[in-house]
């Protein structure tokens, strides 16, 4: 009976996610999916046979990806949203072809209100002799330093086999009290083996000296835990505290990663030739935008790949301010010979839009149409649109963008209903202007910009755009260089469009396949 | 079906309804791309929009007094078509206004603008020609320098049924802004006109032997300077400086005023040859200058007064030496023979002394007694009054306190607008002072200068005179 509760619930607010303009009662469950989904959240589960639990709903936080057996195992922060005053276990999906995610549920539960670990937040695992010691951040507000007990600490579980996890109530790192650090801001362990020093590392997030440190210990058995504290890896009066910190080795370069939610709400990264620095930071440093955070590498041996978390937002609407949790979202990185970065899909997600969908045009302008797949937008000051029949599903659109004039501006339009509003809808935009790529809700008096990172739209260039949406997620790759991912409740259900002004842009081999 | 599985199967089912509310249309329109959207006709009352289906743009003019915040308009569409904000629909066309015109699949934007037809075709004063905003429904003319403020002749060219009081050809008193009522068969409109002197619509200068005006670093000038900028918004501070290197255009100013009490010997830059030049060409092209404290003494190298007849008489103490007088107020006698001049007017006089005299600083306050004046019976072979007017060629306004001729001492001087040249007043008593320094003994801040505000009233007086020279 529970279970059928759980299954009409589920099924109603499915089919409510992306309702924007006509939401009455929001549904707390709006992005619930199924394991079919590119960009999976956490769904309710009835864990049957020696599991008897229903485990609510929930949304991924910070991502922790371990690559073993063929498998991600992509750990995450569970975002109940339940109001207990415990949260953020570690809880866990599994892929082999980052299109079809298992959910495997709670991996590491979080304490009581006296435990240092009441809140989980996250660490990352290393696998040592046939023992997987994951490295976690405890998180209990009761604490403030009295008595010796501190806020943010750092624990350690084990495990055999990456699902059945057993705390050490032995182990308990506590924050840096001394020389400059602060002990309020000590989280998120990376701990990985150092080939290049011969030993283990362990990143860590804080601040010392009133700037944003990665702080380093190093020790010989994880297991033991006798970390020393080294000078920090890398400082910068740029943000506040680097995040979810990574070092990860690829061919001669070594990246260190964090994420940063003072300036942008984004990951960064650095490139040395040493895992000790110096650190050059690239001119473009952002690996996506603001809908895309806490994001690490893992490697299956043959490809990279970028696993951060999407946010939802407040009410669940185009308007709502940027949560905490949403969906996981999986980017492939590739390199330049200088090191840099690209973002740009999984191919095994993109081979899995495999149905060609009709275009059809439901409204465009009397001077714009649709000739064979390309779309020649005039000059005009004014935007001009040309909208295309609704999205319902997952969609991915591709198409080409080229014969940009200086000073044009173009892109996507979600959201759209066929008068074609003036407002109240979601753009991506790509600017000659601005240097920038941005996804924005277009209000009055200007529009909201939710995300948007450096990227120049040249004249004279061509531009291989991907735009994926899977339920409210969207990303647009574009020259599978660079990603921008955005939270869009709009874009199923609505027309979708292309859009310019200022400028002639021409918009070719424009198509639109479905799973 | 138990009464829960029941309420259930409602709620999927409300849910499932919500989830059909939030699309956008109804499917299954066929497509239609070859519809007409062009706007036929766009009509407001009487008036006919100007279609320019080409840029879609419509222009339209409404009558005189039309509310543009409430406009109607009536929009003729080729069959199917239909059009946002709708044909009737009331519409704010104050800014432009994007209509869009929807037929089948196919849309088209249009851009409307409207203007008013104007009532007030020119409006003169003075024979200068008015600015008119209509949008703010204001005049603003600027009329001849000196003119008589209280008899200004204005001349207005009107549209054809419109009519406007007070009428054209009358001659009125701008001392104050003017409502003047345009009236036509269906509007009545306000206008607020505004008459000013060409002279007091420049801007001010404030000038000073700093970079900027923040840099000043003097206390008696700083209080000036920012009692300047307070009470004249159009004050620009000016270095003499830039006056040197010639990065500003002193002919912008209707008056500079400097006010040194710094230094008793003026700085070596203003001597600079560069800096005379300028400031020489700037009065002798009609610019007025207001020179007070040791400032005074620039008369003589601008040419003002013949070599060696600047102020005789340049005294007061150093910084950290400053007192009080304990037994008596500062100020400035009036020469009788310029009671009605502008300098003084609304300046209270003491009732303590049989002749006119005019407090400017309190027995109690701190001074240092900064002074620049002309010793006249005693120095300079002046012998008198008449003596000093004959040498300098100036008009002698005010005296000491101590007397009630400018026998002894000139305080408050003019010379005065002729042949192009610019006015100057120099006001010179060791009376003339914007800060009471604190007490050198406790460093307590000194007592209040009560009678700071005629300091400020005089100075006042002085600038507006000098900006309608």
């Amino acid at each position: 009976m529970i279970k059928q509760i759980a299954q009409a619930l589920l099924a109603g607010c499915f089919l409510m996610s992306g309702c924007k303009k006509n939401d009455i009662t929001p549904i707390a469950t709006a992005d619930v999916n199924n394991k079919t989904d590119l960009y999976p959240s956490a769904p309710a589960k009835w864990f049957g046979g020696s599991n008897p639990y229903y485990l609510p709903a929930g949304f991924v936080g910070d991502v922790m990806p371990y690559y073993a057996n063929d498998s991600f195992h992509l750990f995450y922060l569970h975002d109940a949203r339940n109001g207990a005053a415990g949260f953020h276990p570690w809880n866990k999906f599994t892929t082999k072809n980052l299109t079809e995610y298992n959910y495997n549920g709670v991996m590491i539960p979080y304490g009581s209100a006296t435990d240092y670990d009441l809140a989980l937040g996250t660490g990352s695992i290393v696998k040592v002799g046939d023992t997987y010691c994951a490295y976690y951040s405890g998180f209990n507000p009761n604490f403030n330093g009295s008595g010796g007990k501190y806020r943010d600490n750092i624990l350690m579980a084990t495990s055999k086999d990456l699902n059945n996890w057993q705390k050490n109530p032995s182990f308990l790192m506590k924050p840096e009290t001394t020389n400059g650090y602060n002990f309020w801001e000590f989280r998120d362990p990376y701990i990985f083996y150092n080939t290049e020093k011969n030993e283990y590392w362990m990143l860590v997030a804080g601040q010392k000296d009133n700037q944003a440190a990665v702080m380093l210990y190093t020790c010989t058995d994880p297991i033991k835990g006798n970390w020393q504290l080294k000078d920090p890896l890398y400082t910068t009066s740029l943000y506040k505290v680097p995040e979810t910190p990574q070092l990860f080795k690829w061919g001669s370069y070594w990246y260190l990663l964090f994420s940063e939610n003072s300036a942008t709400n984004t990951t960064r990264y650095r490139i040395a030739s040493s895992s000790s620095g110096p650190w050059t930071t690239p001119v473009q440093d952002q690996l996506d935008g603001a809908y895309m955070y806490a994001s690490k590498i893992a490697s299956d041996g043959t490809n990279q790949y970028l696993f951060g978390w999407c946010p939802t937002k407040s009410g669940f609407t185009d308007m709502g301010n940027r949560d905490f949790g949403g969906n996981l979202v999986t980017h492939r990185l590739t390199k330049n010979a200088d090191g840099t970065l690209n973002v740009s899909m999984p191919s095994s997600a993109e081979n899995i839009f495999s149905t060609q969908l009709p275009l059809t045009v439901k409204l465009r302008p009397q001077q714009v149409s649709l000739d064979g797949n390309t779309v020649a937008f005039p000059n005009t000051t004014n935007a001009s649109y040309i909208l295309f029949d609704r999205i319902e599903g997952k969609r991915m659109i591709t198409a080409t963008i080229t014969d940009v004039s200086a000073g044009a501006e173009t892109g996507f339009v979600l959201g759209m209903d066929p008068q074609l509003q003036n407002t109240n809808f979601y753009r991506l935009r790509l600017s000659t202007i601005d240097g920038l790529i941005a996804g924005e809700e277009v209000t009055n008096p200007k529009p909201r910009v939710d995300a948007q990172l450096p990227f120049n739209l040249a004249p004279g260039k061509e531009y291989k755009i991907k735009l994926v949406i899977d339920g409210s997620v969207c990303v647009l790759y574009i020259n599978d260089q660079t990603a921008l991912t955005t939270r869009v409740y709009s874009a199923n259900h609505n027309l979708w469009g292309l859009y310019a002004k200022n400028g002639t842009v021409k918009i070719k081999e424009l198509a639109v396949k479905g799973w | 079906m138990n009464r829960f599985k029941f309420s259930l199967y409602i709620l999927f089912a409300v849910m499932s309804f919500v989830y059909m509310g939030c699309r956008k249309e109804s499917r299954g329109t066929d497509l239609n791309l070859s519809s007409s959207v062009d706007i036929q006709q766009f009509t407001v009352g009487t008036s006919q929009g100007k279609i320019d289906s080409a840029k879609g743009a419509i222009s339209i003019n409404l009558p005189f007094g039309a509310d543009f915040t409430k406009v109607v308009p009536n929009i003729a569409l080729a069959a199917g078509a239909t059009v946002n904000p709708v044909s009737g629909a009331s519409v704010n066309l104050t800014n432009p206004l994007q209509y869009r015109v929807i037929n089948g699949n196919i849309y088209k934007d249009y851009t409307v603008t409207a203007k008013e037809i104007p009532a007030i075709l020119l409006f003169k004063a003075q024979g200068d020609t008015g600015v008119i905003d209509e949008s703010a429904r204001a005049i603003k003319v600027v009329v001849p320098p000196g003119s008589d403020m209280t008899q200004i002749k204005v001349e207005v060219q009107l549209a054809a049924g419109a009519s406007i009081t007070p009428a054209s050809g009358t001659t009125i008193d701008f001392t104050n802004p003017v409502v003047f009522t345009v009236k036509t068969a269906t509007a009545s409109v306000n206008y607020m006109v505004t008459a000013i002197d060409v002279n007091a619509d420049k801007p001010l200068a404030f000038l000073g032997n700093y970079a900027t005006g923040d840099a000043i670093t003097n206390a008696d000038e700083m209080a000036a300077y920012r009692w300047m900028a307070t009470t004249y918004p159009k004050t620009e501070y000016v270095s003499l400086n830039a006056i040197k290197n010639g990065t500003v255009n002193l002919s912008k100013y209707s008056v500079i005023w400097w006010h040194e009490d710094a230094t008793q010997t003026l700085p070596d830059i203003a001597f600079d040859n560069k800096v005379v030049t300028a400031v020489k060409n700037y009065r002798a092209a009609g610019g007025n200058l207001l020179l007070t404290t040791f400032a005074a003494r620039w008369v003589e190298a601008l040419g003002i007064v013949p070599p060696f007849k600047g102020p005789n008489n340049v005294f007061g103490d150093p910084y950290g030496k400053q007192w009080q007088d304990n037994n008596n107020n500062w100020g400035f006698s009036i020469n009788k023979d310029h009671a009605k001049h502008p300098v003084f007017t609304g300046l209270p006089l003491t009732p303590d002394k049989p002749y006119p005299v005019v407090y400017l600083l309190d027995k109690v306050a701190f001074r240092l007694n900064h002074c620049s004046w002309w010793k006249v019976n005693e120095w300079g072979g002046y012998v008198d009054a008449a003596g000093w007017r004959a040498q300098t060629g100036g008009i002698d306004l005010a005296g000491p306190d101590g007397s009630d001729n400018t026998n002894s001492n000139v305080t408050i001087a003019e010379w005065v607008k002729s042949n192009g040249n610019g006015a100057t007043l120099v006001i010179t008593p060791g009376s003339y002072d914007w800060f009471a320094e604190p007490d050198p003994a406790t460093g307590a801040p000194s007592p209040a200068n009560s009678y700071l505000p005629n300091v400020q009233k005089l100075t006042q007086n002085s600038i507006d005179y000098l900006r309608k020279q």
